[in-house]
Parts: structure tokens; C-alpha cells; sequence
């Protein structure tokens, strides 16, 4: 049946080569456009929408098993140090309370909020470095829509 | 500008997946956390939603 057909690696390779260039170019593209406008949106959403839809494809034409149940004791099971989780969660809120103490600062030049700092460095005007970021944005889009596969 | 405060959320960030990488005993690494939230239908669709929205944030806005 077609259902049971299951690319080969060659073809495999050979989609993701065809989906990264695609996505290449989307981003060079979406590099050029100005923020704010329906363009860069409907640009950004799309991409967005087209590859979690591949990464959710992906990973029923590789018939992944399921993920198997965590083991406890192990890092992904029940058995969670308690102090590594507060410590993870603590960073994260300090870069929270960071973010909210310079965001409802100004001027920002002085206070600058995470979105300033990246606009620096992949902000309008600074092209093939934020049509990389979009081309590794878009990558994430894949990766986080499969299912997480576990090592045996 | 004040970037010392930023500065400081990268190492915290590094120390926690040191302290994972060298401890063990169930310290997770960042990308276990991240395994763990994706191993529910519902968490990996939380992801992605947020996913999707740092990138209209970052380039479409």
C-alpha cells in the first residue's frame, strides 16, 4: 500500500536538500522586506505553518516508533533532581525580571530589552545575517513539530 | 548600556547545563527540559506556537 511506502535515504536527503534551499531563499527574501508590513507576516506565518506541516509529514513517512515511556530514575523520566529544576528555573526568571525591568525603561539605547540586542546583530539592514537566523528559526519549526525520539 | 544584567543570563544558563553535564543525578541539560515538555502532544504544541511567535517577533515586526 502507498501508506506503507517509506522513502529511501537518498530521497529523504534529497527532500531536505530541496527544503532547505526553499527555506534559504525564503529567508533571503523575508531579509529584504520591512518589518511591520503584511508581507513580512504573511511571509513568516506561512513558512512557519509549511514546515511544521513538514515536520509533522517527516516524521509519519519515517513511521517513528512512539516515544517510548521515560525510565524513571533517568533524565527524562520522573526522576528530576528537584535542585536541577529550581536552578533552570531560576535562570529563567532572572532573564524574565531582566527583560521586564529594561523593557519598562528607556531610553532603550541604555536599556536595552532582548529584541534591541538581536535587532543589533539580525535587525533590518544587516541581510544575510537575518536570513541565516530565519534559515535556523525555520530549521526549529521542523525540529520542535516531530516527535522526540528516544535513544535505546 | 546596560549589559551586564544581560550578561549574566547566558552564564546562568551555562553554569545550569555544566552543573547537569558534570553532577548528573538527574540534573536535566537544557535539551532534556526541552525533550520533556515535547514528549506531551500538548507541550510541543506550546512550543511551536512560541516558536512561531519569536519568529513574527523577530522578523516580522
Amino acid at each position: 500500500m502507498a501508506r506503507d511506502h517509506v522513502p529511501s535515504g537518498a530521497a529523504r536527503g534529497l527532500a531536505a536538500a530541496v527544503v532547505l534551499v526553499a527555506l534559504a531563499a525564503c529567508g533571503w527574501i523575508e531579509a529584504g522586506l520591512a518589518p511591520f508590513r503584511a508581507g513580512s507576516t504573511a511571509l513568516t506565518l506561512g513558512a512557519a505553518a509549511v514546515l511544521v506541516a513538514l515536520g509533522v509529514l517527516a516524521d509519519r513517512s519515517a513511521r517513528a516508533p512512539r516515544a517510548a515511556p521515560a525510565v524513571p530514575g533517568s533524565a527524562t523520566g520522573r526522576g528530576l533532581s528537584r535542585a536541577g529544576l529550581a536552578a533552570w528555573a531560576v535562570s529563567l526568571c532572572y532573564a524574565v525580571v531582566v527583560e521586564l525591568w529594561e523593557y519598562f525603561r528607556s531610553p532603550r539605547s541604555l536599556h536595552p530589552t532582548l529584541s534591541s540586542l538581536a535587532n543589533e546583530v539580525i535587525g533590518p539592514g544587516h541581510r544575510p545575517a537575518r536570513a541565516c537566523a530565519f534559515v535556523a528559526w525555520g530549521l526549529g519549526c521542523v525540529g520542535l513539530a516531530r516527535r522526540p525520539r528516544r535513544r535505546p | 548600556m546596560n549589559l551586564g544584567l544581560w550578561l549574566a543570563v547566558p552564564v546562568l544558563f551555562l553554569v545550569c547545563e555544566v552543573l547537569a553535564r558534570t553532577l548528573g543525578r538527574g540534573w536535566p541539560t537544557a535539551a532534556q527540559l526541552v525533550a520533556r515538555v515535547r514528549d506531551v502532544p500538548a507541550g510541543r504544541v506550546a512550543l511551536v506556537l512560541v516558536w512561531a511567535w519569536l519568529g513574527w517577533h523577530v522578523f516580522a515586526r
